[in-house]
Formats: C-alpha cells, structure tokens, sequence
C-alpha cells in the first residue's frame, strides 16, 4: 500500500506555539479527518504539507516525493482548500478559473462546468460578492476539476448546510472508489466524519493525540457513566479522560472490553462519538 | 403562553427569492433552531427582525412590543451575534467595548469582564489579531453582556471547535434554566441543535416547512430503508422524500407509526436526525 | 511562467487597464511640455516601473499569496515570474508612453529626442534600479516594503542634513564621488565598450536582485 502523505518528526515554531513531533501516514485510497481544537495545529500542518510555511525539522513526502524538493510536481497531484478562499478580490470566477486551469495538465474543464452548476455559482460575479460558503465551493470546484491524487482540505465545509455537506462527502467517497486517491481534511463537524473518515488524527496543542482507523474509535472507544464512588483512584488511570458531576461520573475509555470487566454491573457504557473523544480528551479532568 | 417572539405571515420580496408567508413563534424560557439550507431564508428573517431590512408584509413582535414602532426598546434587550462580527478591525477588544457598552442602559460590566476571561480573550488584544473561533466569542460576550432577554445567534458556531461549540451550548442552557432567557438560533451544524434546542424550525426556499418541539420532530421522523421493490407510486407519495440507490432506496417519514404498519418487518427504520429530514426534504425525490 | 504571467494579466486585467492608462494620458501630456527627454524617460520610468509593484501589493493587499504558492509552481518561478512581468509590463507601457509623447500635438520631444541608444539604456537602467531595489523589498516586507523605502530615503536625507556640518568633509567626498560617477555613467555609450559596460552591469545588478528576491522568497511564511 502506498502512501499519499507520510509525516515524520514534523515541527514548526512560532511566538507562543509549537508544532512538536507531528508523525501520521495516510495511505492511498482513503480519508482521513484532522480534528482538533482551535489553534491545536490543524491549518499549520495542511500549510507545511504545501510548503507554505517553513519547517524547522522534520519530513514530509507525498506520494513518496520530499514535498520540498518536488513541490511543483506534487503541486499538481493536489487540489487544496484553504480555510479562508482569498483571489483577487475584484476578478470574476470566471478569470479565476482562466488563471488557475492551465497550470493543471489534467484540467477537466467538463467536470468544471458540471460542478459550477451543480453548485450554483455564477461565473460572471466578482469574487468579493460572494458568501463564505460559496467561496468554500468555489475551492472545492477548482480542487476537484483536475483529477487530483490528493485532496487537502481545511474545514471545507464550515459555512456550508447539512445537504451541501452530505452531498460533498458522498462524492469524496465516491472518489476513493480510485484506490489511487486519499483526502486529508479538518473540521470542526465531527458528524460529518463518522459518516466519510477511514481515519482519524487528533491534534492538540501542537500534538498528535492519536492517528487512528475510525473503525476502532467507533468499536472500543466508550463513555462509562456511573456513581461516584464506582471511580476508585485506581481505575482512574484506565480512562483518557473524566468527568465528575455532583451525582456521579463519567469517563472515556478506549478499551470497552476492559472497562466492562473492570467495573462488572453499576455502570452505563456508550459508544463514544468523535465529539464526545474530542472533549473528553481536551478538558479531560484529571487522570492519574 | 408566552412568547418572546412573535412572527406572523412575514413577507418580503427579492426579486428572485421570496420570503413567503413566514409565521412562527419563540416561547419565553425556550431555545429555538432554524435551520434550512443556504439561501432558504434565514438570515433574512433574522435581519427582519433587527429590521436592518424592510419587509413587504406581516407582524414581527418582540416582547409584546412592535419591532418597528419600539425599535430602540426591542433592540436594548435583544443580543445579536453574526456569522460574520464586524466591528472596527484595528481596534482594541477594551476600546470595542467602551464603543459597544453606552449604548445599554442594562450594561454589565463585571459579567463582560467574566465572560472574556472564561473565553479566554485578552482586553487588549486588537480585533483584527484574533482567531475566527476568538473574534466569535467575543461578540457572543458582548451580546450575552447585557442582559438580553432574546438572544438571536445567526450562524455564530461556523468556525469553532466542538470543545467550545459544547461549552457555549452549555451556557446556552444555563441562560435559559436559570434566567428565563430565549436563544433563536440559526446553524448548519444540526448535531448542536439536536443537543440543546427545544423547538426547531425548518425553512425552504423561503417557506415555513415545520416548526415544532424538538423532541416531538425526533420521534416521528425516520428514516426508511428497504428493497426497491417496495418503492410503489403510492409509498412514493407517502414519504417526505426519497433516494433510489441500485437495489434499495432510503426514504423519509413524518409519520414512523404508519411506516411501520406499511413496512413492518421488511424495512429497517433509523431515526431521523435534523440532518436526514434537511437532506430528504432538499435533495430526495418526492411525489408527495 | 508563462502561466503565472497570464495569470496576474488575467487576474488583474482591469487594474492594469485603468492604471496604464490614466499614466499613458498623463504621461502624454506631461512629456509634451517638456523638451528633456532624460526628464521624460526619468518620470515615466517611475511611473511604469511602479505598476508591476502595484500589481505586486495588491496580491499581498488580498493575501492570494498562499493561493499561488499552493499552485503546481516552485518559489524560484513564482519569483522569476514576477521579474518578468514586471520588465514586460514597463518596457511595453514605457513604449505607450513614448508614443503618447510623440502623437501628442505640440509636443517638444521628436522620434530623435526619445529613439536613441543612450536613451534606450538609461531607461533600462532606471527601470533595473526601480525594480531591483523593489522586488526583495517587496518579497520580505510585503507593501510596507515600499515605505520602507519612501521613509528609509526621507529620514537618511533628515540625518544628512542635520549632521551637514559634522560630516561635511565625508559629504564633500561623497558628492564629489557620486558626480564622477554620473559623469561617467553620462557620458553616454556610444563606444561599443562603454554599451558593453553598460549592460553588463545592469544584467549583474538585475541577476543579483533575483537572487536574493529567490533567497528572501523560499523563506517566506505565506
């Protein structure tokens, strides 16, 4: 299986933030959702991956290439989508379009046109006149029109309604039907992500918290809710994160099977949602 | 019955995009949703009451009171947070507050000052500097600083992570429970709706398709899948809407007991989220 | 290249066309009330030189930087491209403006006047000045690189004057060297020697400007 990115000891240093020890791998043929709270990372690893910033350490390769030293070629495997779409403020799509296709070999301006239509976008408007979210569509128009390998995408959807969003993702999956494809992409939405991702990376204050398939968060990944006293010093330390209440507690495990033994009877146990690992991991409480 | 807000058969008139016959209403003490997909109307009817737009027809009453005779005395008790918050760009979180503050008479200065701790906001930090995610949290402490009775938030959460998109449903609540205050809400992130709001409104290409108790809406809505075959021209005209795939269709009900009579064994039902019913009713087929 | 030099032509085409021109009217009517044409080629040099830096800063006005580094291009095209356009761009409004001078009735300046080689080589010369001091200013400090330069060169001259007196014997020297310098430089090149010099030189300065706009651009954060 190949790769489509492969990270390793990435870092980046800024006044009052680090990107420390970043290292996942996306293979071919598959989606991976970037989670994380604001400022925890996300855009500065997408930015690094294209060489938008520098890094201090640390390597990066996609599709096997150093994305420093065959960036242009890389380049035009990817299509991006940038948390805030900024063009010439006064060029029409269309000129967009016009400046942008030919740097793509693959261009297909068909599948252009198609998703212009289906998106609703009028070519002849000035960019400046458009909402956010049909800035974010135009972005994902231009990132889809070249047969790219590789799909880089910042909280593509932030802006966008629920049917945009359903209809976006079913197409990317429908994408990944080409084993050859794989699309990276952060949001804030994680029920979009337990409907598409394959994988999940969560990135917290410069830090990779986990890179996991999303089949294994969904299947041993768990609330347990009980009384309070059930929560002995000991067991504290089998959870990722807790939460006490003035009537009891409740605690992220990633182990159900464990958790059910540990604690026989008495307590509740729920399949944890991506959101529920999210915030149980960020404020979890505390652990021993 | 109280209610806080009070419209009734709301027009107004864009040329190509109408708002039609728009009549609802927000009970005292309760946090109501609008959701519908981009362009169906809800951002206009938000502005209308604000009235920083006119409108063609209908009653818009706030607190008993007219919105348009009592405008200033609707306004001081109406907190209102935008997608997008403008405010001058160069300026100083503190001196944006010294702008904001005169102008209600209910101002609360320690509880603004709490509120941009929690969030965690430096006073002197300049506007322009903040994250998106920040720059939200900062007109949500503006609006919630003094004492609005209604708090109108439109599109606020795009953008923010669900660590705090939790934090501020939480505080959403705690405002209701404990201060008989009511949040109208307008998102495209349906899973924050179904978590806390009690009443949910959903708005299409201008019209009024429901407007009901949250809990009710979950109940009775599902989602129907079963074999093509049973997809006859009169099941088609009994679902909401309806996708056909390759061998089995999905299809929406607003009435789950009469589903089951029809379906009984040979369909598996799925709760309906906010997400299914927008995605249904916008995108899926309907013969109805 | 090609691709981004169409690009910013594209993107930026209505810009480019009410500037062009608003100068190519004004220059015309300025340069016919003249009868320098080294004053000409001076003025309009500046005036055409600054569109391309215009151009330039209002990608970074916009911030569509990062949307052109996330294109299939290395820094070094990106960089190289600029260059380009920026001399395509000048030389070609330059030319408009000549010919805006020439048609202009009652102009003082003849075909003569403005079609000569040292004429032709102090323009391009000016415009290698303009563009190379420019260029990494602009790369490394986005627009306030231009201001860099305005105020940098006004408060440079605030020092010199205030301290005329104590340095006055440096400044003498200074001077005295910079006028030999503008002798030589005005001599003019008409031995093939001196073109040769000429060019030479504003081929180093120009390389030497690329190199370093290259060397500021690969260590840009966009």
């Amino acid at each position: 299986m190949n790769s489509a990115i492969e990270i390793s000891g990435l870092r980046k240093e800024y006044k009052g933030f680090t990107l420390r020890d970043v290292s996942f791998t996306l293979p071919q043929g598959f989606i991976m959702g970037l989670i994380g709270p604001n400022g925890a990372g996300k855009t500065t690893i997408i930015k690094l991956i294209l060489n938008l910033i520098r890094r201090n350490a640390g390597d990066i390769k996609v599709f096997g290439l150093d994305a420093i030293k065959h960036e242009a070629e890389i380049k035009a495997r990817i299509g991006f989508v940038h948390e805030t779409p900024r063009f010439i403020e006064d060029a029409t799509l269309k000129d967009i379009k016009l400046a942008i296709a030919p740097f793509y070999e693959k261009w297909d301006e068909k599948m252009f046109r198609s998703l212009i239509s289906e998106f609703a976008l009028p070519l002849e408007k000035k960019f400046k006149k458009l909402s956010h979210g049909m800035k974010m569509k135009l972005q994902i128009a231009l990132a889809l029109s070249h047969d790219a390998d590789l799909l880089l995408m910042d909280e593509p959807t932030s802006g966008l309604d629920p049917v945009f969003r359903r209809e976006l993702l079913e197409q990317l999956s429908g994408l990944m039907q080409n084993e050859q494809k794989a699309v990276l992409f952060s949001t804030h939405i994680t029920s979009d992500l337990e409907r598409t991702a394959d994988y999940i990376t969560f990135i917290n204050d410069g830090e990779i918290v986990f890179s996991l398939p999303k089949d294994v968060i969904k299947e041993k990944w768990g609330i347990v809710k009980g009384a309070k006293e059930l929560l002995l010093k000991k067991s504290r330390g089998m959870f990722k994160g807790v939460r006490e209440t003035d009537f009891g507690f409740e605690a992220l495990t990633d182990d159900i099977p464990s958790a059910r033994r540990e604690f026989d009877s008495g307590v509740v146990i729920e399949r944890a949602s991506i959101e529920d690992v999210m915030i149980f991991m960020d404020k979890g409480g505390d652990h021993a | 019955m109280d209610n806080v807000l009070e419209i009734k058969n709301l027009r107004k008139d864009y040329g190509d995009f109408r708002l039609k016959d728009v009549s609802f209403s927000v009970r005292r003490g309760y946090i109501m949703g609008l959701i519908g997909p981009n362009g169906a109307g809800k951002t206009t009817i938000i502005k209308l009451i604000l009235n920083l737009i006119r409108r063609d027809g209908g009653d818009i009453r706030i607190f008993g009171l007219d919105n348009l005779k009592d405008e200033a005395a609707v306004k001081s008790r109406i907190g209102f947070v935008h997608d997008t918050p403008f405010f001058y760009e160069r300026l100083r979180l503190k001196t944006i507050r010294a702008q904001i503050a005169p102008f209600y008479k209910d101002w609360d200065d320690a509880l603004f000052h709490k509120l941009i701790g929690e969030f965690d906001l430096p006073p002197k930090k300049i506007f322009t500097k903040l994250s998106r995610g920040m720059k939200m949290k900062f007109a949500l402490a503006l609006a919630l600083s003094h004492k609005a009775d209604l708090i109108l938030l439109d599109e606020s959460t795009s953008g923010l992570d669900p660590v705090f998109r939790r934090e501020l449903l939480a505080k959403l609540q705690g405002l209701i429970q404990d201060e008989k205050k009511s949040v109208l809400f307008s998102t495209h992130i349906t899973s924050d709706l179904e978590k806390i709001a009690d009443y949910v409104t959903f708005i299409r290409n201008g019209e009024i398709v429901f407007s009901a108790p949250m809990d009710e809406t979950l109940a009775t809505w599902s989602v129907v899948k079963a074999g093509n075959e049973l997809l006859t021209e009169d099941n088609k005209r009994f679902f909401k809407g309806f996708r056909r795939r390759e061998f089995s269709f999905e299809a929406l009900t607003d009435n789950t007991g009469e589903a089951k009579r029809r379906f009984g064994g040979n369909a598996v039902f799925d709760k309906a989220s906010l997400e299914d019913i927008m995605y249904y009713m916008t995108r899926g087929e309907s013969h109805a | 290249m090609r691709n981004l030099i169409l690009k910013d032509l594209v993107l930026h085409k209505k810009f480019l066309a009410v500037i062009s021109l608003l100068y190519i009217a004004y220059m015309g009517i300025f340069g016919s009330r003249i009868n320098s044409p080294r004053i000409f080629f001076l003025f309009s040099m500046i005036m055409s030189g600054i569109i391309p830096v215009l151009i330039f800063t209002r990608e970074d006005k916009f911030k569509a930087l990062s949307m052109t580094c996330s294109l299939p291009v290395s820094r070094r095209q990106i960089v190289l491209a600029r260059y380009v356009l920026g001399w395509l761009l000048t030389l070609i409004i330059e030319v408009l403006m000549a010919g805006a001078v020439l048609l202009f009735p009652g102009s003082k300046l003849g075909p003569s006047d403005l079609l000569n080689l040292n004429m032709f080589v102090f323009a391009l010369a000016m415009m290698t000045a303009i563009l190379s001091i420019l260029m990494p200013l602009l790369i490394r400090f986005g627009i306030a690189g231009i201001f860099v330069v305005a105020i940098g060169a006004q408060v440079l001259g605030i020092i010199v004057l205030s301290f005329r007196f104590k340095w006055n014997n440096i400044l003498v020297a200074l001077i005295a060297a910079m006028k030999s310098v503008f002798a030589f430089l005005s001599a003019g090149v008409d031995d093939p020697g001196r073109l040769a010099l000429a060019l030479a030189m504003i081929c180093l300065v120009n390389l030497a400007s690329i190199k370093c706009s290259e060397f500021l651009f690969r260590r840009k954060d966009v």
